[in-house]
């Protein structure tokens, strides 16, 4: 089990992009489950007008997948711990196939990610899992590839202004290229919005 | 062919959300079906699940078209023609 403070210790984010409270079990290279208590008072539901909904204070779909991969970067960074790699590696979210959100969560729920190790291709991880608040799903994703790649590379290259999806943007070079190719950073949220519906 | 090469074929089709005939033999991927690193390691990862073997990364540039990934995969998996 991980407390709040070894998260923060083991993400390269900070507060408030730090989306998961506790780590309940690990075991590296197999499985993570992680919880992220979602409250009324998180930035996401600042300066909305009153009178809203319910269904307006769902939370939003985008911060689901963050927290989630928040909870397989751990599991990443605890898998890869032992082994020799890049000290400057930033990680990225590259691709997520087939997110499909079964049901709404909102303040008051605690998200429980369950995330589980596919394939660890050179610097890229593969993971799929789910998301539940108590025994209820909340949403499935078939895969998640994550990517760390050199900062120096990613600097350079937004130095030169290219933004993410240029030729030649950053963040992803083509396996056995210095540089160029195309970019892979993309989020594929098929069938999210029929499954919100 | 054979049954691991129409294999292969729906492998890539599947990633690269196409249907399996849309898939040349010798169809560049990044060329003519649009592909960039990220699904070229998608593929790479399925076929190491499938297979249960392992393909070193630097063999990725070479695995540009299915015969090539056919070829590469072959060496790995001790496949014979």
């Amino acid at each position: 089990m991980l407390e709040y403070a070894e998260i923060l210790a083991l993400l390269p984010h900070g507060h408030p992009m730090v989306l998961l409270d506790r780590v309940l079990s690990l075991e590296p290279g197999v499985c993570i489950i992680a919880t992220k208590a979602i409250t009324g008072s998180e930035p996401c539901y600042c300066n909305l007008p009153r009178g809203l909904a319910t269904e307006r204070y769902a939370y939003p779909v985008p911060l689901l997948v963050e927290s989630f991969g928040q909870a397989a970067a751990i599991l990443w960074l605890e898998t890869v711990k032992s082994r020799p790699h890049r000290e400057d590696g930033v990680l990225m979210l590259a691709v997520v196939r087939n997110y499909q959100v079964a049901r709404n969560a909102y303040p008051g729920d605690v998200l429980r990610h369950i995330v589980h190790l596919d394939n660890i291709v050179g610097d890229n991880v593969i993971v799929t899992g789910e998301t539940r608040v108590g025994d209820k799903l909340v949403a499935t994703v078939d895969s998640m590839v994550a990517a760390a790649r050199p900062r120096s590379v990613i600097l350079e290259r937004g130095n030169r202004g290219a933004k993410v999806g240029d030729p030649g943007g950053p963040p992803v070079v083509r396996p056995g290229q210095a540089s160029g190719g195309s970019v892979a950073t993309r989020i594929e949220a098929r069938n999210r919005e029929e499954m919100a519906e | 062919m054979s049954r691991q090469f129409e294999e292969l074929r729906e492998i890539v089709a599947e990633v690269l959300e196409l249907e399996p005939d849309e898939i040349a033999e010798t169809g560049d991927f990044v060329e003519q079906y649009d592909a960039d690193s990220m699904r070229a390691i998608e593929i790479l990862s399925r076929i190491e699940k499938r297979y249960k073997i392992e393909i070193p990364q630097r063999e990725l540039p070479q695995m540009q078209n299915l015969a090539a990934v056919y070829t590469v995969v072959s060496r790995y998996a001790g496949w014979q023609d």
